[in-house]
């Protein structure tokens, strides 16, 4: 047994060395003049961090992400804003005023504080900068986790497809962004300059999280979506935890969740404002195809059976290289904007964005560890 | 016979350069007088015949013999005004010099914009380029400094051997021999005028002094840069001395008399990138003319294209000079009469200009076609478009897809949308309100692509044979109304073929195949100068308006003006 331990812990100990960033792979560095974070490039992602108060937060991500959250906040409440507004025949701004005045009492006030600080530093109003921050609400993707049996090892893998408006070049303004909120958890998100919420998520607690848009539209009176999985992300350290803060927050709309985390905990789960639906791994449901055991998955139903059908192929041998070519099309949509794979276990996540002209799970994927991303900040904070 | 015989020789006396292009062999001609005292020849050949002008190819001997043979021989095209009589006033004629990437469709634009206007210009291929290149092309002369020196000591004498040959020419006033150039070219326009005083005016777009300093700042000069950097110091004092002495501010002396005597034009971008305006200003003062530069507001160096045409038709007013009282310049064939790629290219450009130049108070633009497109295995589409373009921000777009897009878009006393046939969006703002740019929020580098675009878009129309590397046009046979075939030479299959109206040049309708989608367009208005009326740039009376803030809507056009110029490669 020993013997069969060495070997493998050395592999192990070097893929270990083999992924970790170093620290000139870090380019690029812009540091936040008022010292509440940084932006650098690696592995051609753009690496965002922030940390503080709300207020130290915002203001650093509006500085520091300026053009590439004024240009997103033109583009999904403008561009998109006026299209729905030409094809809905209803006033984008009015409806969107509604869902902040119905989502705004569930909101958690520091978010505002940060929204806002992010809005005046990156010169945008406030009332866009918080319109576009509840923009995920009004437009409605596939999640899988596997364990176990299912996977080389039995390692959680969570893999997350964002299928979300490729066309409108939203991907120019991605951004992994490194949340080291005061008082409450360091998280990582796979997001958007501007943005404050998340929809693809993992905390230094190990637990991961992505979402899937349903219908309810016009069921605005809960929290925002993106900012409830980020309240999740702050304060959950168990996907038994985000559970619970899922139940007891009013909730908007309907939202399929996938989570996973360290612990070997893996759900699947259904969210209208009335009702929370939580699979199991290997729990059926009529919506779904076959689900196999130590899995739980949500997606659109003929993609779900091309999902279920190539883990069932791969059984037993999914890592996370082979979990990447699972998500690829059909699963993935054309629309694919971004996908994400994380190894909550490890903090590992491997992750693409989308191309000017190709979906995300056709472009080169970049792998990071959450940890060594927060002990990469903190020396290049303490080395000014 | 000797009717026939007769009948030849007036006709040569009539057109001497026809009867030139007429044969099909070329010319041997020997020019005595020359710069250095040594006579030489040079080969002519008709190369093609444009509306205006004819090309010929001029070969002669560089008066610098190099080890790289090919290098040794000057590659001139000479464009010829038609319509110039034997023993007529002789004409002003300007030498044409290319940029440093070694595309030479931006000399040809000047050429032809010369030659229609009159005047003879020829462009020949500076040392090292086309088919005077090295392997590795002219890039190659980046990495061998020396070389790069010789190229430009040779490209002066170059110019005074092709300054010969112009001198030779009948038509040709040999006092009244000018040089213009953009780029890299107008910088050895400077260099070369100031060191030879037969030339009469030099006109310099986009020119600067202090080449050393250019060399280091530019981008696309890093490599030589580099490689001066690298030469052990010797070596590179030798090339930096080199350098200094092709430089415009060591020959500037000898044009400054021209220059004040009005006979030096520079044209250059206040906010160029490559030539630093420093530079210019340098070379300006050199010349005595710092107060005549012709800036070109808010452009760099390549975003000058918007201006091109307007550059052109300084450069050609400005020899246009030189030309004697009472030439008659004859008009370009009209649409009907023009060659087919002549033809696609003035709609193109005026296609450009309709959207983009503004119309007269009381006037308007109108687009409006039906289109039908099927993208490969894929159903097809169809399609109504409208633009309008009126004065003073007046605008209307109508895209209408049926089962999929009604957007309709405008500003006459208010900006509005409105789609689905459910609810207009109107920004009245109260009775003063007064109409502002619907694209005020578009990044300035957005709005300089479409004058990018409108300054190409007729600059290629003034030399659309430059297209000919691409796409082959010929006239479709047959059906009554005139149609032309406009065809990839990378692929045969994809062709556009467009038909026009009775008049010759409103288009009636295209049809398309290109990477596989195929399409049909149906014109069903082309006005340019129509009469506009203020009904055409209301919202739709037919549905229920409601009032929102016009700021909203302007940045809701500019966002999807924004979007759309993304997609633009």
């Amino acid at each position: 047994m020993k013997q069969l331990i060495s070997p493998l812990a050395v592999v192990l100990l070097l893929g270990r060395i083999a992924f970790a960033q170093q620290p000139h792979e870090f380019t690029n560095l812009v540091r936040d003049p008022a010292g509440h974070g940084l932006r650098c490039d690696c592995r051609g992602k753009t690496l965002l961090f922030v940390e503080g108060t709300p207020e130290q937060m915002g203001a650093a991500q509006g500085r520091l992400v300026r053009d590439e959250a004024r240009r997103l906040t033109e583009r999904v409440l403008y561009c998109v804003g006026g299209a729905d507004s030409l094809y809905s025949g209803t006033w984008f701004f009015d409806r969107m005023a509604e869902i902040a005045r119905r989502t705004g009492p569930h909101v958690p006030e520091r978010f505002f504080r940060e929204c806002d600080a992010l809005s005046a530093a990156a010169g945008v109003s406030q009332r866009d900068g918080r319109y576009a921050n509840l923009f995920p609400e009004r437009f409605h993707c596939s999640g899988v986790a596997l364990m176990g049996k299912a996977t080389e090892g039995g390692r959680v893998l969570h893999a997350r497809v964002l299928d979300y408006m490729r066309d409108i070049n939203l991907q120019d303004a991605a951004v992994v962004t490194v949340f080291m909120p005061q008082e409450h958890s360091t998280w990582v998100s796979l997001g958007y300059a501007g943005f404050i919420g998340t929809v693809t998520a993992m905390n230094e607690k190990g637990v991961a999280i992505g979402e899937m848009g349903g219908r309810g539209e016009g069921d605005w009176d809960g929290m925002p979506m993106s900012f409830l999985l980020r309240d999740v992300m702050e304060r959950a350290a168990s996907v038994e935890e985000a559970l619970e803060i899922l139940r007891t927050t009013p909730r908007t709309c309907e939202y399929y969740y996938v989570l996973s985390d360290k612990s070997r905990t893996i759900r699947a789960l259904h969210c209208t404002p009335g009702e929370m639906l939580v699979l199991t791994p290997g729990q059926q449901h009529e919506r779904l195809p076959q689900v196999p055991e130590d899995t739980v998955l949500a997606s659109g139903f003929d993609r779900a059976e091309v999902l279920s059908q190539r883990i069932r192929e791969s059984y037993g041998r999914i890592d996370a290289a082979k979990l990447i070519e699972i998500i690829k099309r059909p699963v993935a949509m054309r629309s694919n904007l971004h996908n994400a794979v994380f190894a909550p276990q490890t903090l590992e996540m491997w992750f693409s964005d989308a191309g000017r002209h190709t979906p995300a799970c056709d472009e080169p994927y970049a792998h990071f560890k959450l940890d060594e991303l927060v002990r990469f900040y903190r020396t290049a904070a303490e080395t000014k | 016979m000797e009717l026939l015989l007769v009948a030849a020789m007036l006709a040569a006396l009539v057109d001497a350069p026809a009867a030139e292009a007429a044969a099909a062999e070329s010319r041997v001609v020997t020019v005595e007088e020359t710069f250095d005292g040594h006579p030489f020849s040079y080969r002519i050949r008709p190369l093609s015949r444009q509306p205006g002008f004819r090309i010929y190819r001029i070969t002669y001997p560089s008066p610098v013999v190099t080890p790289v043979e090919q290098n040794n021989t000057v590659p001139a095209d000479y464009y010829l005004p038609e319509g110039i009589e034997p023993g007529a006033a002789r004409r002003p004629a300007v030498i044409c010099l290319h940029i440093l990437d070694g595309d030479f469709a931006l000399v040809r634009i000047v050429c032809s914009a010369l030659a229609r206007r009159g005047i003879p210009a020829i462009m020949f291929k500076l040392p090292y380029y086309g088919e005077r290149a090295m392997p590795g092309g002219p890039e190659a002369m980046a990495r061998r400094p020396e070389l790069f020196v010789e190229a430009l000591d040779q490209a002066m004498l170059d110019v005074r051997r092709t300054v010969d040959v112009l001198g030779s020419r009948p038509e040709v006033n040999p006092q009244r021999i000018g040089i213009t150039g953009i780029s890299l070219g107008s910088i050895v326009t400077a260099t070369a005028a100031g060191g030879d005083p037969r030339i009469h005016r030099a006109a310099m777009i986009l020119a600067g002094g202090d080449l050393l300093a250019i060399i280091n700042h530019a981008r696309e000069t890093r490599v030589l840069k580099q490689m001066i950097a690298r030469l052990p110091a010797e070596r590179r004092r030798a090339v930096e001395e080199s350098i200094r002495r092709v430089d415009p501010l060591h020959t500037a002396p000898g044009l400054r008399e021209r220059a004040r005597r009005g006979q030096v034009l520079m044209i250059n971008a206040a906010e160029d990138e490559v030539i630093p305006p420093e530079c210019t200003e340098k070379l300006a003062r050199a010349l005595g003319v710092s107060d005549q530069v012709v800036w070109l507001e808010g452009l760099g160096h390549y975003t000058a294209m918007a201006e091109l045409p307007r550059a052109l038709d300084m450069t050609a007013a400005f020899f246009g000079r030189d030309m004697p009282p009472g030439v008659k310049v004859p008009v370009p064939p009209d649409a009907p009469r023009m060659p087919p790629l002549h033809l696609a290219a003035s709609l193109a450009a005026e296609a450009v200009a309709m959207l983009t130049a503004e119309p007269a108070e009381g006037r308007c633009n109108i687009l409006d076609f039906e289109v039908d497109v099927t993208p490969p295995g894929e159903d097809a589409i169809h399609g109504r478009f409208r633009a309008i373009r009126g004065a003073g921000h007046r605008f209307r777009l109508e895209c209408q897809v049926p089962g999929k897009l009604d957007a309709r878009m405008g500003q006459g006393r208010f900006p509005w949308m409105a789609g689905g046939g459910k609810r207009a969006f109107v920004g009245s703002a109260g009775p003063d309100f007064k109409p502002g740019d619907p694209l005020a929020f578009v990044p300035a580098e957005h709005g300089m692509k479409l004058r990018m675009a409108a300054g190409a878009a007729a600059a290629v129309a003034l030399a659309p044979d430059i297209l000919n590397r691409w796409v082959a046009a010929t006239d479709e046979p047959g059906g009554g109304r005139r149609a032309v075939r406009i065809a990839s030479k990378a692929d045969a299959a994809d062709a556009v073929v467009l038909t026009f109206q009775d008049d010759g040049r409103t288009p009636a309708a295209a049809s398309f195949h290109v990477g596989g989608t195929r399409g049909t367009v149906v014109f069903h208005s082309w006005r340019r100068d129509a009469p506009a009326h203020p009904g055409l740039f209301a919202p739709p009376a037919d549905l229920p308006a409601q009032q929102v803030d016009p700021a909203d809507l302007y940045r809701m056009f500019s966002a999807m003006f924004n979007l759309a110029m993304e997609k633009v490669p």
